[in-house]
């Protein structure tokens, strides 16, 4: 395959980008002022003081004791104390591990971190499937008020805590890779109904859900020009929302103008929370927090320093903002009234599972933290790796029977022309994936991979071996007409050097074949042989190496 | 000379700038690259609405960083770095995925010929490690020289063409069907 037949492949196979739309340049609304109503300030302020009234007074008169969570919904405007514990954090943990050339595997579960203690308990009653949740995924969401987990986030929660809005899309059954339309649908939990009040041709996202209403934006399923939207839970009224009203798009207006920046999230109060810096190690970031364009840094550091807030997922409750730590091993609280960051160690995330390269555990808050204590069940890990073992002992195999085999690999008369080996059609079948239909050799082991051989790199190989034969198979190689070798590499083979040989402990498993990959590397243009011994079988390949790098594919 | 035309994704981000009516050097430089930006973002996701979201991203933080920007920089590679870098952290944010995605069926792109090969192949493409998938689409769907692609990891264009050299052998031994040449 040369480059370009590859390129078109490729574009084949990950398709064209959607179609472009050509939306023109909005005409500036700099004029239109951002107007805050002073009148609206004063209120807040007095419903904020009222409600801390309100709060202290509850929480003198009904002090939380026992392992069961108390239904009272804390005001989110009004800030209790920070020490106010023992209090449960909802969180949802989510265990992810991976082994190279793998598809991930990863489990989440929904439970408590008891603050301050930092135990994390699974909540085993955090079922969420007698509730509807459209084709557009959800997030875990506790909600104190109804006292159980809902497939929601807190951007699709109402503001009284009893309902939450999904987006459904259409046809039935579709998902984003087929979908015409969407539907945004609300679902009141206590009543158990769900009802559609929005349908629009393009994909909908809940962005948030406020006194005004919740806000959308849409994207054409196809692509295209992004649009947000205000829409009237009860009314089912839509009006457009100008694209400053996206929380995300305050940073461009009120942060620092330089480096980078990710959002984390913004609460019910409209406080957003950004991290400004990098995460790579030693640059200095810090968190900011931004409400009605006025700019609070929570935390200024450096990556990786000993304080280690690296904050991953957010919501806001009566105690303060809570963060989850990208790690998994810390939950922070930063209380606004005291401008302090305190952290809680967590224990009892679920293990790391075995068998894996890579695992991480990391969780973030889902709800506020409700006074008492949680007490559930363990959390359990993800099962140990299946197959295929990353890193397997292979069989314990003699060579030396095989290296004993004499190497049968004539060297060619001077000017001779190299006896290229014919290509035998097979019919492989590997336990996973598409293999080869051909090989090079008498069998039951072959050469296989290339038809061309280029000697300015390394090129993947293949050695098949039919299930007839489920022994080990020794690789050795020659230059038939000079001086030059062959180096052979690759995961599941065991280097001979003494005897210039590559061996494959491990073959076919019947009826599956054998299928080992690897890669070699010539040293230079020439024909070479590569003889392949198995303990009843010899078998040779002869290819011819041309000069020069391989071709792309 | 016609305004130019904004094209594909990142128009919000670009609207948004125009609002603050003092960034049109910044929008008429970035507009015509917003394509390829959109074409780099779905390569690399292989997802409209996370490709769309990437750009937007990408597009503030380069309106962040453009004043830093100096005169002889080559601002394709400059911007293109930048979506690179979103696309890498969407890839690396596995968190806000799970939590986005939830139980969702998983995401197929629909290829122009939707065979098993080009399935295995965008599957296999899937798996690569970042970094070599980033050079496999800047290299082969964006067409760009190993130069550019060179610019957009920071390295020369020899390095740019090791780089695109071994995730091809990389990308052949996850698909070894490519290697038949039938």
């Amino acid at each position: 395959m040369n480059e370009n037949e590859f390129r078109d492949r490729l574009r084949g196979a990950l398709g064209e980008p959607p179609p472009l739309s050509s939306p023109v340049l909005m005409p500036s609304r700099a004029g239109l002022a951002r107007a805050y109503p002073r009148g609206m300030a004063v209120l807040a302020f007095v419903l904020a003081l009222l409600l801390v009234i309100v709060l202290v007074a509850t929480r003198v008169a009904m002090h939380p004791q026992g392992t069961n969570l108390p239904a009272a919904k804390p005001s989110p405007v009004a800030q209790a104390a920070p020490d106010s514990f023992p209090c449960a954090l909802p969180v949802v943990a989510v265990s992810e591990a991976e082994n190279p050339g793998q598809n991930p595997a990863m489990a989440v579960s929904m439970g408590f971190v008891n603050i301050p203690a930092g135990g994390f308990q699974v909540d085993p009653s955090a079922a969420v499937g007698d509730l509807p949740t459209g084709g557009a995924g959800y997030a875990g969401f506790y909600s104190a008020e109804l006292k159980r987990w809902l497939p929601a986030s807190v951007r699709t929660m109402s503001p009284d805590g009893r309902a939450y809005a999904y987006v459904g899309l259409l046809p039935p059954g579709a998902n984003y890779s087929n979908f015409t339309s969407s539907e945004l649908h609300i679902v009141d939990v206590a009543k158990r109904a769900d009802r559609t009040v929005w349908t629009y041709k393009a994909g909908i996202e809940a962005l948030g859900w406020d006194s005004s209403g919740i806000l959308a934006s849409t994207v054409p399923a196809q692509g295209g020009t992004r649009l947000l939207w205000r829409i009237d839970p009860a009314s089912g009224g839509v009006t457009q929302a100008p694209g400053n009203a996206d929380p995300n798009s305050l940073a461009l207006t009120v942060l620092p103008r330089s480096g980078n920046y990710s959002y984390l999230g913004t609460d019910a109060q409209g406080r957003s929370v950004f991290r400004l810096g990098s995460r790579d190690p030693g640059t200095k970031y810090s968190v900011v927090m931004v409400q009605s364009g006025q700019v609070t840094t929570l935390y200024s550091g450096a990556a990786g320093d000993s304080t280690d807030f690296d904050p991953e997922g957010f919501y806001s409750d009566a105690h303060g903002l809570w963060f989850g730590n990208a790690d998994g091993a810390l939950a922070w609280l930063w209380s606004q009234s005291s401008g302090h960051l305190q952290s809680f160690k967590v224990s009892g995330l679920p293990p790391a599972p075995s068998g894996y390269t890579y695992s991480s555990v990391s969780f973030g808050p889902a709800g506020e933290c409700v006074p008492g204590t949680f007490t559930g069940v363990a959390a359990t890990g993800l099962p140990p790796a299946t197959s295929p073992t990353p890193s397997p002992s292979p069989p314990q195999v003699d060579w030396s029977a095989l290296t004993a085999k004499p190497v049968d690999l004539q060297p060619l008369a001077s000017g001779a022309p190299c006896p290229v080996s014919p290509k035998v059609d097979l019919a492989v079948k590997g336990q996973s994936g598409k293999w080869p239909n051909y090989g090079f050799g008498q069998g039951p082991a072959y050469v296989s991979g290339q038809f061309m051989w280029y000697s300015g790199g390394p090129q993947a190989i293949l050695i098949l071996v039919d299930p007839k034969y489920t022994g080990p198979v020794l690789v050795r190689s020659r230059r038939l007409d000079g001086t030059g070798l062959l180096a052979f590499s690759g995961q599941g083979s065991t280097s001979l050097p003494d005897a210039g040989a590559m061996g494959l402990a491990q073959t076919s498993s019947p009826p599956y074949w054998g299928t080992w990959i690897g890669s070699v590397t010539p040293s230079a243009p020439g024909c070479y042989g590569i003889q392949l011994d198995g303990t009843s079988f010899s078998s040779a390949a002869v290819i011819s190496v041309s000069k020069g790098p391989p071709p792309p594919g | 000379m016609p305004a130019p035309r904004i094209d594909s994704y990142g128009v919000t981000a670009l609207d948004g700038l125009t609002e603050a009516n003092q960034d049109r050097p910044f929008a008429d430089l970035v507009t015509p690259l917003v394509p390829a930006a959109q074409r780099l973002a779905f390569g690399m996701l292989q997802n409209a609405h996370d490709s769309e979201d990437a750009v937007q991203e990408a597009t503030f933080k380069a309106w962040r960083a453009f004043p830093r920007l100096r005169e002889q920089s080559n601002i394709r590679a400059w911007f293109l770095t930048i979506v690179a870098n979103e696309c890498r952290q969407r890839r690396r944010n596995r968190w806000w995925s799970i939590l986005k995605l939830g139980a969702t069926v998983v995401e197929e792109p629909t290829p122009s010929g939707s065979d098993e090969a080009a399935m295995d192949l965008r599957r296999a493409l899937g798996r690569l490690p970042t970094d070599m998938k980033l050079a496999i689409v800047l290299r082969y769907y964006l067409d760009l020289p190993f130069d550019e692609v060179g610019r957009v990891f920071g390295v020369n264009s020899n390095a740019a063409r090791a780089r695109v050299h071994r995730a091809l052998v990389r990308l052949r031994v996850e698909v070894p069907e490519m290697l038949s040449d039938e």
